[in-house]
């Protein structure tokens, strides 16, 4: 009789592991969503940094030359796939990049390119969108850079 | 009394297949959650590592623009600065951007002031004669290094515009003070580039 009255019974047991099953469920959740974000967040300060370096070898390119830098823009706009990190000349070939044109640096998932569009003919300004994009867990992620430059600045 | 002895020590201890249920359990609960802890801590201590990296080297190269947008007047290639020495003038050669060269740079009040990473250090420095001979100012901390070999500085000038100076550098963290940037997997290393304009004279 004793025995009997201090074990659990069949329903008993089911609520517990039912209960302690969806913490579990829960925890494991939380865990997978915060290792997700947090992949995520490590990866938009590589981008930020990928994007920040071709700006600034853009506006090196600008001080350096600028009728040589307004020759790689248009009023229509140019795309350029940058892909070799740290960069060193201009991509040999215009156009916007290919599935797998990924900047070279592990982990190769980052596509970066920039639009140059300039604002007359002769250029005194030139509008440069950057965009850095990756593709992580099914979305596609991607960190934005826009900036102008003139001739007199 | 004698016949109650047996049934209490049975109500309160556990069977010993309870005992292997609840280790077994526990053996594979226990590593599953600090597999998960040490990966989450990894994760996080690798955005601590990345954004100190990334502070550090927009600080340095935010600081070599402003110095050279505000002060620098010619560029050269020794100290003290000298007519002879001088590059990236009008008149004078361009310097490639590569790790083995020095550059000085003068303000209009003729003092030299560059930025180095000194032999023995791992630091990227600014150093300036109007500091005095002590004239070194560190501008990246312990916490970071510099790759071996990656600060490289160059300097072109294109038809009558101002000359430009670039400064192109790795960033690593310096993984528990070790001076290395440790083991692939471990590495945090960022490049920066800069290129300023010296200001119209």
């Amino acid at each position: 009789m004793k025995q009997s009255i201090q074990s659990f019974s069949l329903i008993e047991v089911i609520i517990f592991v039912g209960i302690l099953g969806m913490f579990f469920v829960t925890g494991m959740i939380v865990v997978v969503y915060s290792l997700q974000t947090m992949k995520v967040n490590q990866h938009k300060l590589i981008a930020t940094q990928y994007g920040e370096q071709l700006s600034a070898w853009l506006r090196a390119q600008k001080e350096a030359d600028w009728n040589s830098f307004v020759s790689h823009a248009s009023i229509v706009g140019i795309t350029y796939c940058f892909k070799d990190s740290p960069i060193s000349d201009w991509p040999v070939s215009q156009g916007d990049c290919g599935v797998a044109d990924y900047v070279n640096v592990s982990p190769n998932i980052f596509r970066r390119w920039a639009i140059l569009t300039s604002d007359s003919s002769p250029p005194t300004r030139v509008t440069i969108e950057i965009t850095v994009e990756w593709k992580e867990g099914g979305n596609t992620y991607s960190i934005p850079l826009a900036t102008v430059v003139s001739r007199f600045e | 009394m004698k016949k109650q002895t047996p049934l209490l020590n049975k109500i309160r201890g556990f069977t010993f297949i309870e005992m292997v249920v609840v280790i077994g359990i526990m053996a594979i609960a226990l590593p599953t959650l600090y597999a998960i802890f040490f990966l989450i801590l990894q994760q996080q201590i690798k955005i601590v590592r990345i954004s100190e990296v990334q502070r550090q080297g927009t600080f340095v190269v935010n600081t070599i623009e402003s110095l050279v947008k505000k002060n620098a007047y010619s560029i050269h290639t020794g100290s003290p600065p000298s007519t002879a020495n001088r590059v990236c003038a009008v008149t004078t050669p361009p310097v490639s951007l590569t790790s083995s060269s020095q550059l000085y740079l003068k303000d209009k009040a003729g003092n030299s002031f560059d930025f180095t990473v000194p032999i023995g250090t791992q630091k990227i420095s600014s150093e300036s004669a109007v500091l005095g001979s002590n004239s070194t100012i560190d501008l990246t901390s312990s916490k970071v290094l510099v790759v071996t070999n990656s600060f490289s500085q160059g300097c072109s000038v294109s038809g009558y515009a101002s000359p430009v100076i670039t400064y192109s550098f790795d960033l690593c963290y310096n993984i528990n003070n070790s001076n290395t940037c440790g083991s692939a997997s471990e590495e945090v290393s960022l490049h920066f580039e800069t290129t300023a304009a010296l200001p119209n004279y």
